[in-house]
This record gives structure tokens, sequence and C-alpha cells, in this order.
């Protein structure tokens, strides 16, 4: 039903489309025309919903009628009056009405010149034309990107949204985790590379994540299950999963252990008799070339039991490195403060030629921390890298990190092909 | 603990020996040969509580591994958690360096670095045997009978036989199944908040808080199963209390200041919470805040913005709760824009007003502002005075419980009966037996203001 209502929507012509083409039809007839910009945008979040801004846009709405003035409310919720010279008095009056709705907000409460110069903007058309246009062409570009943004969210939250059998419950998990203590995992284990790519050069491998494979998993033990429906009994059969990986490595220790390797655990998993029947196991050499990786999510649920971790493996020469993080949750990462080596930021497609304040944002804490502390994972795709490159990323991991690395074996056996 | 029948038969095993007879053997033994050796006690039985102590101290001996197979140490681990080294011919800079890296895995505990005014180290304490052999021993025979003392060792049993099953997804099943049938409004306890801001001298109730204590929980539904040892599994049965506890709270009598509900962030985003909001309409004026936790938060931050729009788009109040001292070192709670930001007061976060810290966690009250902090679990009136003189004004904890209980006795005619611990657990109840063991009924909710403790303390600093 939302769906629908959306596509409607879209298929009218946007209310920034309507003002530019509007500002055109402005151009022979400037004289004696006024515009105010009023940036509602601007208000804190609980005071521009929806209703805020019909009541807003109400006061005008006397002025419209009479003919003196165009009304057009934008995407972002701001109001852009267009109005002949001689209503003057009446648009002040309606102003005079919007600025009191929102006259708890800090924006006006804090503005002490009564002129509320950050809340409006005024325009002489007839001075100002070139101006006015140019702002119009902006608010139609705005608008369309914020559009594909949208649409892009929906996508991925379709493609999240798929179903994927049955949820999980405590009696499937219980069910899962039997059937998991008979079967063999050995061949379910993988291995993804995280490469330094630099520039136009060939990825060079720098360690590689060993898991298990959650897909074959669940096409092996339980096909109808959506094992990550439920996040916290998916979290709870990841610890069973980290026992399991343990043995496994404890098993075959010098084919699959070669060279630096990372593996995902959780905080309770380092804290347990596996972790020290492997720690045993590994070469007192070697753990430096171990990285453990741990999720945000477990080191915010306990921070106590993370630092105590932390401190332990690291004692015992691991390197640590935060997985899971996302630009949302990068602000909150004080990677120094925690204490980790490294931290794992997860690609975003809806960010793909993203300029701006998002990639500044993951430079500035790349320049912060090193070039060689940053991972950027899950990159499926070129545009990936390529923003990485824009926020000065060095690392990457994923689907088209391997296929380059795929490239590469075959451009290497087959040398005749390089000339 | 399952023996073998050879464990059994063979009583000279040591594996069946206690830590503290193996360390007395140890010491007879070596008595005649005490040449270069060294003893090391650490005292980690003074570390303060913690949830995983237990188990950080076991990993935390490994930390001797290295000196116990390249050289002739031992370490034993004793029951009171305490563990004495025992060296022989061992490089002093080698313990050293071992027990520095003890030092830091404890770092957080004070006991962890000397005593500020009398400089004693309250982490070791370290016998040359060959000139202290005999205090050495006499400790040693202290720790010994300790563990011998029957008091104590009957004390050890009943902690064990009270042991209880650790949750696993079919007990998680069973339990969330005895929930969905359970009144759980006789476990709902009520506890206040106050705000001194709301009216000069005193310390008005903002709202209260309503949860469902564990324990209880617990006793009712899997007396036999310890349901917080499993995180992960904890989170997921705490989703179908937020469903019960919804349910039950929009039918409740409620308080006019407010009520605050604790729940899961997937929760606010679901039907129930629409439903429960429906309801509430009905409760009209009816203030609702809504308390959501730093693990469910950073779990998914999205979710947590969706939830906050959500929660705010039902003219409910956002709280950010569970914010402790730890947190306060890498979280700046500002930053999830709640309305209320809920920290939870302890010894530790005192600590933060010591040294480098205090004026970064200043700074970031600036940021949260004051007015937006709620100091929680205030156990004494040392923690609202620590409050106080950081400016803050909301509070809650057994200290604003206990002022609420001592206002009611001093003006409820029918008190001279009660304790004060009566009046107060009376008051915590929303339903059960135990408010109806109150003398006098319409006076046990009747009190809605304390006098506040007096703003003009100089600032003090501790040391």
């Amino acid at each position: 039903m939302a769906m629908q209502a959306r596509q409607q929507q879209s298929a009218l012509p946007s209310q920034e489309n309507l003002l530019l083409d509007y500002v055109h039809r402005l151009e022979r007839h400037t004289a004696g025309r006024r515009a105010v910009h009023v940036h509602v945008s601007r208000l804190r979040p609980e005071n521009r919903r929806e209703n805020h801004v019909r009541i807003a846009t109400n006061a005008f709405e006397g002025l419209v009628r009479e003919r003196m003035g165009q009304i057009f409310t934008l995407s972002n919720a701001d109001i852009f009056f267009v109005f002949k010279t001689e209503a003057m008095d009446e648009a002040e009056s309606a102003l005079v009405r919007v600025r009191f709705l929102f006259s708890e907000d800090p924006l006006l409460a804090k503005d002490l010149s009564g002129e509320a110069t950050d809340f409006l903007t005024w325009y002489n058309i007839e001075q100002d034309y070139q101006q006015v246009l140019k702002l119009a062409q902006q608010f139609v570009h705005e608008e369309r990107e914020r559009r594909v943004l949208e649409e892009a969210e929906q996508a991925v939250s379709k493609f999240d949204d798929r179903p994927k059998g049955v949820d999980m419950t405590p009696q499937v998990l219980a069910k899962v985790e039997e059937s998991l203590s008979r079967a063999d995992l050995s061949n379910m284990m993988r291995r993804q590379s995280v490469c330094a790519i630099v520039g136009q050069a060939a990825p060079q491998p720098v360690f590689s994540e060993l898991f298990i494979s959650i897909a074959d998993l669940r096409d092996t033990l339980l096909p109808d299950v959506n094992m990550t429906s439920s996040r916290w009994l998916f979290q709870h059969l990841t610890e069973t999963l980290d026992r399991r990986m343990l043995s496994l490595l404890n098993k075959n220790d010098d084919r699959s252990i070669t060279g630096d390797i990372s593996i995902n655990l959780n905080i309770a998993t380092l804290l347990s008799q596996e972790f020290l029947n492997f720690d045993d196991n590994v070469k007192a050499g070697m753990r430096g070339s171990i990285v453990i990786e741990l999720q945000q999510v477990d080191i915010f649920g306990d921070l106590g039991a993370y630092m105590f971790a932390r401190d332990f493996t690291h004692e015992r020469g691991y390197r640590i490195c935060i997985d899971g993080l996302t630009q949302k949750t990068l602000p909150f990462i004080n990677r120094e403060r925690l204490g980790a080596d490294m931290f794992k930021i997860i690609w975003d497609p809806r960010r793909s030629g993203e300029t701006g304040a998002g990639p500044e944002r993951i430079r500035e804490v790349v320049q912060r921390n090193g070039a060689m502390r940053v991972i950027l994972c899950r990159c499926d795709n070129v545009e990936a890298v390529e923003f990485g490159h824009r926020s000065g990323i060095q690392l990457f991991q994923g689907r088209y990190v391997e296929e380059l690395m795929a490239n590469e074996m075959r451009r290497r056996q087959m040398p005749g092909l390089n000339r | 603990m399952v023996l073998s029948p050879y464990a059994v038969q063979s009583r000279e095993n040591d594996e069946l020996k206690s830590q503290e007879a193996s360390l007395v053997d140890t010491a007879r033994r070596i008595a005649k040969d005490r040449k270069g050796r060294f003893a090391v006690h650490i005292h980690l039985s003074n570390l303060r509580p913690h949830p995983r102590r237990e188990q950080f101290i076991r990993i935390a001996t490994r930390t001797f591994d290295h000196l116990v197979t390249r050289m002739d140490a031992q370490v034993f681990l004793l029951s009171n958690l305490d563990i004495m080294l025992v060296t022989k011919n061992t490089r002093m800079a080698d313990i050293d360096e071992s027990i520095y890296k003890l030092r830091a895995l404890f770092h957080e505990d004070p006991i962890a670095f000397a005593d500020p005014v009398t400089g004693e180290d309250r982490f070791c304490t370290w016998f040359n045997l060959l000139q202290e052999y005999e205090t050495w021993l006499r400790i040693v025979a202290e720790l010994a009978s300790d563990e011998r003392n029957p008091r104590r060792a009957r004390a050890r049993k009943a902690a064990a036989s009270v042991e209880l099953a650790g949750m696993d997804p079919e007990r998680l099943a069973h339990v969330d199944a005895s929930l969905q049938r359970l009144n759980i409004a006789g476990i709902i306890r009520k506890q206040c908040a106050v705000d001194m801001a709301v009216s000069p001298g005193s310390a008005r109730i903002i709202f209260e808080e309503y949860t469902v204590s564990v324990m209880d929980l617990q006793r009712s539904v899997a007396p036999d199963v310890n349901l917080l040892s499993d995180r992960w599994l904890f989170q997921h049965l705490s989703l179908t209390l937020d469903r019960r506890m919804l349910q039950v709270m929009a039918r409740v009598p409620l308080a006019i200041e407010g009520m605050s509900l604790n729940l899961n962030i997937p929760t606010v985003l679901s039907d129930d919470f629409a439903a429960f909001q429906e309801r509430m309409k009905e409760n009209e004026g009816m203030r609702v805040l809504v308390e959501l936790q730093p693990i469910d938060i950073f779990a998914d931050l999205d979710a947590y913005t969706r939830a906050r729009a959500a929660i705010r788009e039902a003219g409910f109040t956002v709280i950010v709760d569970g914010i402790n001292h730890l947190a306060l070192q890498f979280i700046d709670p500002g930053e999830l824009e709640p309305d209320i930001v809920k920290i939870i007061w302890s010894n530790e976060v005192k600590d933060l007003l010591i040294g480098e810290r205090a004026e970064e966690f200043a700074v970031l009250l600036d940021r949260v502002g004051r007015e937006r902090v709620l100091l929680s679990r205030c156990d004494s009136e040392h923690a609202v005075r620590w409050g106080i003189d950081l400016g803050v004004t909301k509070f809650q904890g057994r200290y604003i419980d206990a002022m609420l209980g001592a206002t009611t006795m001093a003006i409820c005619e029918k008190s001279q009966t009660c304790t004060l611990q009566q009046c107060v657990s009376r008051r915590s109840a929303i339903g059960g037996a135990l408010p109806r063991e109150c003398p006098n009924p319409p006076m046990l909710n009747a009190v809605r203001e304390i006098t506040a403790p007096k703003l003009s303390r100089p600032r003090r600093t501790d040391g």
C-alpha cells in the first residue's frame, strides 16, 4: 500500500520541479515580486513533522487563494513562498504565525534580533533573479539525490526482508545446535583475504579471515530456517560455532594456519577453556600473526569483559580487530581508547558515488589511526574500492577483492597474455 | 564433576587434593631448601566483586605459564581466589614482569595500584624464603585452615548446592513458554525518580520506573536455571518480557507523574508497541518514558534512530539507560541525542573525577547537558551529594526510596507498627500481597516529594 502511494507520488512532478518551472516563467515578470525561503529543515526533527509543516503552509493559504503568491513545500520540509510585493504585509503576518508555531525550537528561541535570519531568507526577485534560479536548480538536484538514496535504501531493505524460511526460535536453535554437534564443519570452512589495494597496483594479501560459511551451514543443516532472523539467537549460535572453529584449527594446525590469519570470536569464547586449549596449541611466535576479530555489539554489551579479554589476548601476543562498524557507529569508536589494533568498516552500497562529508569523515579516521589499521569489508564491486580510495582506505576485503586476486593469479599463470 | 573410579581409588592423587593442601606440602618440602626461593602472595581475593571474577582469575593464572614451564616455579590458585607463587632461582625481573602483566589485567581495580596514602602495595606481598620463611609459613597455614574451616566449608557447599543450571536454547524455549502464562504483575517493581530542579528546596517525583526483578522471575518460571548465565539468550528472553510488560502496563492504574519502561528496540518498532500506544491514548496526558540499553542501541544504530523517532512520535520520552563508568569512557551518550541519560552511580564513576579524566568528564557532561542527566542506583547520601556537586538534579536509587519511605512514616499516623524496610518494599510493589500488608493504604503512595539535600555545599575534590 505504502509502496503504491509512493510510486504515484513520484510519477507526479516534484515540488522542486514545479518551483524551477515557475522560476523560469518568472523571468519576464520579475518586477514587484519577492520570495521567502523558510528553513523548516533547520529545526529540530521533533518540530518538523508532517503536521507541523502542514499547519505552517496553511498560514499562506489565504494569499495563495487570492492569487497573491505561490507556495512550494520542498521534500526536505522547507517552504518556498513567492509573492507580489503589494501583499508584503499579509506575507509578514503569515510568517509571524509560522514563527510562533516554531517558537519553542532553539533556532528561533535563541533569535534575539527578531529577524529570524537563520530561519528566513528573503529575496527580491527583480534584483536576485539569477540567485533564485540557481537555488531552484539546486533544489531539483538535491531532491533527485534524496530520492535515489531513498530508492537504494528501499532496495536494500527489500533485499534484507526477503523471506528466507521459518524464523529462528529457541526450539529451532536447540535443534540446529544438536545437529551441529554431529556435523563435520571442516568443509564449510572458508577463507577470505584482506588485501592492500593502492592505486592501480595488484592487490597484496595482508592476512586472511577464516570462517564457517553460514550459507553452507544453513543449506546443509536446516535449509528452511532463516538463521539470522533473531539477532540474539544467532549470536548464541556463533558462540557454538566459535568453539567448533577453535577445535578445527587445533586439529589441522600446520596446513590451514599458515600465514597471517584472522578469526571472528565472541568475547565469551576468549574467556573459555576452549580458547585456552587453542592458545596452548599455538606456537608462541605465531600469536602475533593471528588477528582476533570482535563484534562491536559484543564489546558494548559488556565493556568490562571486553577490556579483560583484550588485555589478556594482547598479553598473549594476539592482535585485536573490531568488526562490524558502519559509517554511523564510527563516531562512537575511539580505537585508541578501546585499545584495539585495527577495525573493519562495512561497505554500504548506498554510499557509492558519495563525495564530501561521508568519505571525509572516514578519511579523518584513517589519518588519525594510520592506513594499516582500517579495513573496508564486504566490498562486492569496484565502487566500494573507489569509495575507499576517496576516503584514504588501503585495506579491503570482499567478493570483489577475491575476484581481483583470482584475475591476478590467472595473469601470472599465463605470462604470455601480459605482453 | 564426574570422577573416574581410578581417581576415587587413589586418594593421594594430586588432582583431588585442594590447592591449599598442595601448598602446605610444598612448604614442608622446601623447608630445608630455601636458598634462592621467593614466594609471592597475590591478594586477588581483595578484588572488587564482579560477576565473572573467578573466570577472570583462572585465566589470569596463565600469566605465570612461562615461569612454570621454563623454570622451577609453582602457582597455587587458592579457594579464596588468592594466588600463591613459589619460585626457585627465578630472575626477579621475570617474576616482576609476570606480576606487572597480571596487575595490568586488573587495572580497573583500585588494589592493582599502591595505596595512595601509605604507598603500600595492596596487590601482592613478597617473601624472601631464606629470611622470611616463618612469616610465610604462618600465612600458608592460615590460608589452609581457612579452607578447612567447617563453617567455610559449609558455606562453600551451600553455594555449590544452589548452583543453577546454565541457560541453553532448550531451557529458553521452556522458560519462554512459562513466561507467556505467568501473571507478571506480581513481580513488577516500581522505583521513583526525583528532580530537584522542579521546585526549590524539594525533590519531586518525575516518574516511576517499572521493572521485572530477574531474581523474582527466575523463582517463578525456572527456579533451577540461571537466567543470566547466557547474555544472548537472556536478551532474547527480554523480548518476551517486553511483550508481557506492555500488555500489563496498559491496564495498570498509574501515577500521575509518568511511567518509565525498559524496552528492547525491536519491541518499540513492533505492533505490540503500537497497540500499547493506542491503549495509552485513553489514558490521556499520561507521560510515558522508554528506557533503551547500550547493547541494543549499538547492535543497530539505524534501528535506534527509528525507535527514537517512534517514541517521540508517540509523544513519549527517550531515555538512554545503563551508562556505567566504563561506558562513560568510550561512549559520548550526547551523540545518541536522547531526552534523558541515565548514569549508573558507583564508586568507579566517582573515580572519574580524579586526575586527567575529571576534565574530560566535565566536558562530556556539558555536551550531554546536566539537565538531561539522571544519576541512578544512588544507594547513599554520598552518591546524591556527589551528583549535586556536579550540577545534576535528577536522582533515582535506594537512597531516594528510603527518603520517600522515611517522609511517609513521619506523617503516617499508623506507622508505629512498621519498619522503614517494610514501608519501602510495600511501596515498590504494584500487586500481590506486599501492598496489602500496609496498615494505612491511602498513605502508601501519598508522598510525592521529599526535602532536597542542601545545595550550598563547597565543592570538594577527592584526592
